[in-house]
């Protein structure tokens, strides 16, 4: 099952273009292969002020502004709990 | 937690805690009770509705097989050697709720009393068998429930005489509060003779009778006698249905007894017929026949049996017994032949005594008594017949059937099926299924309009005795591809989110791998089901095998399954959904399903009862046998989409049937690589390409050409139309059924109301 299974905080170079470092903080993603995808498409539906992907490392990796973390949790959880099914009682 | 531990034991509140998720009653817990008090212990309601700790335990409480509980529920423990006389009287007067392998659920339901009630069980008895099985003493609550549920029984009869029909009661106050319900006054008919309190009273030894009641027969005298003083009041035929709804437990709670005392009808003709010496009953169709016939007479009702094991024996031998004119009612003209066939099979009927009636065959009615086979939409139809059956169908409504036979009754509760038994009078409604549940729970209905559930058979007991086949059940997750789930998510393409988790290259990976399997290494015969047409063509193509669908013609379908049953090279063939129930294919014996129609859980059960007749050698099927499972059935599952959500739910009922689901992740095993389809990223975005440029209409479900032959396929369909609609009631609409599209905005209606959740995760999701 697709989760956020460990979350670092770390500095991330985004290049050298100038000769001073430019350092950015976020929050490192490491999940499956689909929900990378949702969060991607998350970020894709988003207004261009909003995105949150700083960088897609590969398939299952990605870093994320800090300050989303708590939304693209609640946002899988809503997900996951939508193709859910729960026995009435 | 034993008693002897109280020192050590945890603190309060954890404690507490714990207990509130109990579901039986633990002895360590009663032991406890006066050191905790009542009052503030339990402050949960959810938690304390459920929670009997304080229940007092019998000194013998190890050798009584059954818990039962305040709020009706009873627990049953199926290792206990008194089981199988507790399943029978448990099964008699509780509604079964779950059956795993060693603990039973039932629930203690006005409508289960007044079944347990109609098959000769009293009040009293009830109560003390209960007792005597009961490990804790009887809660008050439940004595008192099974008083009121019971107190009214047998005080009103419905009796049909003379195409007539006449509500009786010996007590004339009873008829009267009767005839306060709106509802039942309108539904009178006012005879010309009456007495002072407008009832007809008919007295022992045939005095004053109504005019129409001169003409009773003897036997029917007798029966008079025996009550003394029995008054009644006709009602209309059309009403009946109603007027029985009124009189059940939640209404005014004078459920009516309808029994047919055929043995002593000397008016209807008696039909020459009875079991052929090879028909031998086995002890379940015995056991249900027994609630049929308790005391001599024939009572109205449904038997459950799960497909395959033997329905339609059932329904003969209660044929044989009556020896009435039988009508036999089925869903589909396939059924109707097969339903000829057995009762030649089974029975020593002549053949010029049974007559089938479908759209292809008209065979006229002969004699004066004998046995009718049709389906429910020819009695039902409502527009222009021809001549010849507007004739037959004139015959069938003028008649008075000893025995009115209904199979797959769960299809039943449709208006258009009610029309069927309005339509037709009959002594007695035998109703005959396999999966007593609808997703539109209309299923109650069945309540007033055929009769209480007579008997239920366990599914795990039958499977032990050998008598169905031993199913592994499996759930294969398969995860979606990176591409496959990015255009998923897309909002623009919500019409073909079914077509993408179908197509899904895992899943088809998971399926190839399967059928390969079971082809080469056990050689299996396999049957894959597919409701979407799409999906069901490019499998069928990709893997080279047959398909049949709505559109295949008959004699293709013939063709193909004639192969499949003979030929050793074709052993795996494609089915839509018209293979659900309409198609025998006793071969087969593995089933894989790469989609569903959305959550229904009868085709769920219906598909698995294709593989439900057992094959082999009877020793080798029992456990300890040469193979324990004989049968599987696989369900594919896409991860992470909605067929989770879909896949879980039709699986209910399976589960409260005693099945389980073993999950499977990894398949197929990472060594096949390339030996499989679709293992090139380049194969899988060309599958991709095609899925997205199909218009939306080609991924939907598929749809079944106006089939009037084929309502059952029909009402495996969900939409949120109205029921009206869905039924007939609106006339034609009834068959512009609902297309995929509709299943898509079912989709985003799921139950999202907090409220609606389970209190445990009520409480998750409060938390946060």
């Amino acid at each position: 099952m697709a989760c956020l299974d460990k979350y670092v905080e770390r500095i991330f170079f985004p290049g050298s273009l100038y000769t001073m470092v430019n350092a950015t903080k976020g929050v490192f993603i490491s999940c499956d292969v689909p929900m990378a995808q949702y969060i991607i498409n998350m970020n894709a539906s988003l207004p261009a002020s909003d995105k949150f992907i700083i960088h897609v490392l590969d398939s299952t990796h990605m870093f994320v502004q800090p300050h989303v973390e708590l939304m693209i949790r609640s946002q899988i959880a809503k997900f996951r709990e939508d193709n859910t099914y729960v026995k009435p009682t | 937690m034993g008693y002897g531990e109280k020192g050590g034991r945890p603190p309060f509140k954890k404690f507490k805690a714990f207990s509130k998720f109990q579901e039986d009653p633990r002895k360590g817990f009663a032991e406890d009770d006066d050191v905790y008090g009542s009052d503030d212990a339990y402050d949960d309601d959810e938690g304390k509705t459920k929670d009997f700790s304080k229940l007092e335990l019998k000194q013998d409480h190890t050798n009584r097989p059954l818990w039962a509980c305040g709020n009706g529920r009873i627990f049953l423990e199926t290792f206990s050697p008194l089981y199988k006389q507790a399943y029978d009287f448990l099964i008699a007067i509780a509604e079964p709720v779950c059956r795993p392998e060693s603990m039973h659920e039932y629930n203690l339901t006005p409508h289960s009393l007044y079944a347990a009630v109609s098959v000769g069980l009293e009040t009293e008895t009830v109560i003390s068998v209960l007792n005597k099985l009961s490990k804790t003493k009887l809660p008050k609550e439940m004595i008192k429930f099974i008083h009121d549920s019971t107190a009214n029984y047998g005080k009103v009869k419905l009796v049909l005489k003379k195409n007539r029909y006449f509500v009786e009661s010996p007590f004339p106050e009873v008829l009267k509060t009767l005839l306060r319900d709106e509802t039942i006054c309108r539904a009178r008919i006012i005879s010309e003779n009456v007495n002072g309190d407008g009832f007809t009273i008919s007295k022992a030894a045939g005095e004053i009778e109504g005019t129409h009641d001169e003409l009773l027969n003897e036997a029917e005298v007798a029966a008079v006698a025996e009550e003394k003083e029995t008054h009644s009041f006709e009602v209309d035929p059309s009403q009946v249905e109603n007027v029985k709804q009124r009189c059940l437990p939640n209404a005014l709670n004078y459920p009516m007894l309808e029994e047919y005392d055929f043995r002593n009808d000397t008016v209807n003709p008696d039909l020459d017929m009875e079991l052929k010496p090879q028909a031998q009953p086995r002890p379940y169709q015995e056991k249900s026949l027994s609630k049929m016939f308790g005391n001599g007479r024939a009572r109205s009702g449904i038997i459950v049996l799960p497909c395959g094991a033997g329905k339609s024996l059932v329904g003969v031998s209660a044929a044989c017994r009556i020896k009435k004119s039988c009508l036999c009612l089925a869903t589909n003209a396939v059924s109707v032949d097969q339903w000829a066939f057995q009762f030649k099979l089974w029975s020593t009927i002549r053949e010029e005594q049974i007559c089938r009636f479908t759209s292809d065959s008209k065979e006229r009615f002969r004699g004066n008594a004998g046995v009718v086979v049709t389906t429910y939409n020819m009695v039902a139809f409502g527009g222009k017949r021809s001549e010849e059956s507007e004739k037959i169908i004139e015959e069938i409504r003028n008649r008075e059937w000893g025995l009115l036979l209904m199979d797959e009754v769960h299809v039943v509760p449709a208006h258009m099926f009610r029309k069927v038994i309005s339509i037709t009078k009959s002594h007695c409604k035998l109703g005959l299924t396999a999966t007593l549940v609808r997703e539109d729970e209309r299923i109650t209905d069945l309540n007033f309009l055929i009769g209480p559930k007579l008997y239920e058979a366990n599914w795990l007991d039958l499977v032990k005795g050998g008598f169905i086949a031993n199913v592994q059940c499996a759930e294969v997750w398969c995860p979606m591809t990176r591409e496959f789930f990015a255009e998923y998510l897309k909002k623009e393409n919500s019409k073909k989110r079914q077509a993408l988790y179908v197509m899904n290259p895992n899943k088809f990976r998971a399926c190839e791998f399967l059928i390969n399997y079971h082809e080469r290494a056990r050689g299996d015969k396999i049957i894959v089901f597919a409701d979407n047409l799409f999906a069901l063509t490019e499998y069928a193509m990709k893997l080279r095998k047959p398909m049949i669908y709505g559109a295949t013609s008959h004699v293709e379908r013939t063709k193909i399954l004639q192969a499949f049953k003979t030929s050793k090279d074709v052993n795996t063939i494609f089915l839509s959904k018209v293979g659900d129930n309409s198609i025998d294919i006793p071969e087969a014996n593995v089933i894989i399903q790469i989609s569903s129609h959305a959550g229904s859980r009868r085709q769920e059960a219906q598909r698995l009862g294709r593989i439900l007749r057992a094959k082999g050698k009877l020793q080798d099927r029992m456990a300890g046998g040469k193979e324990e499972y004989n049968a599987f059935f696989y369900s594919l599952v896409s991860t992470d989409t909605q067929e989770m959500y879909y896949s879980t739910k039709r699986q209910q009922f399976l589960i409260d049937q005693g099945y389980s689901f073993k999950v499977i992740t990894s398949l197929p095993p990472s060594d096949e690589g390339p030996s499989l389809n679709y293992y090139h990223i380049e194969d899988q975005l060309a599958l991709l390409g095609k899925v997205l440029s199909a218009g939306d209409d080609a991924v939907g479900l598929e749809q079944l050409e106006e089939d009037a032959d084929e309502i059952a396929l029909h009402n495996a369909r969900r939409s949120h139309g109205s029921m009206s609609a869905m039924s007939g009631a609106k006339g034609m609409v009834y068959m512009e059924y609902s297309t995929g599209r509709k299943g898509q905005g079912q989709m985003k209606s799921k139950p999202k109301d907090p409220a609606k959740r389970h209190f445990l995760f009520k409480r998750r999701y409060g938390a946060t």
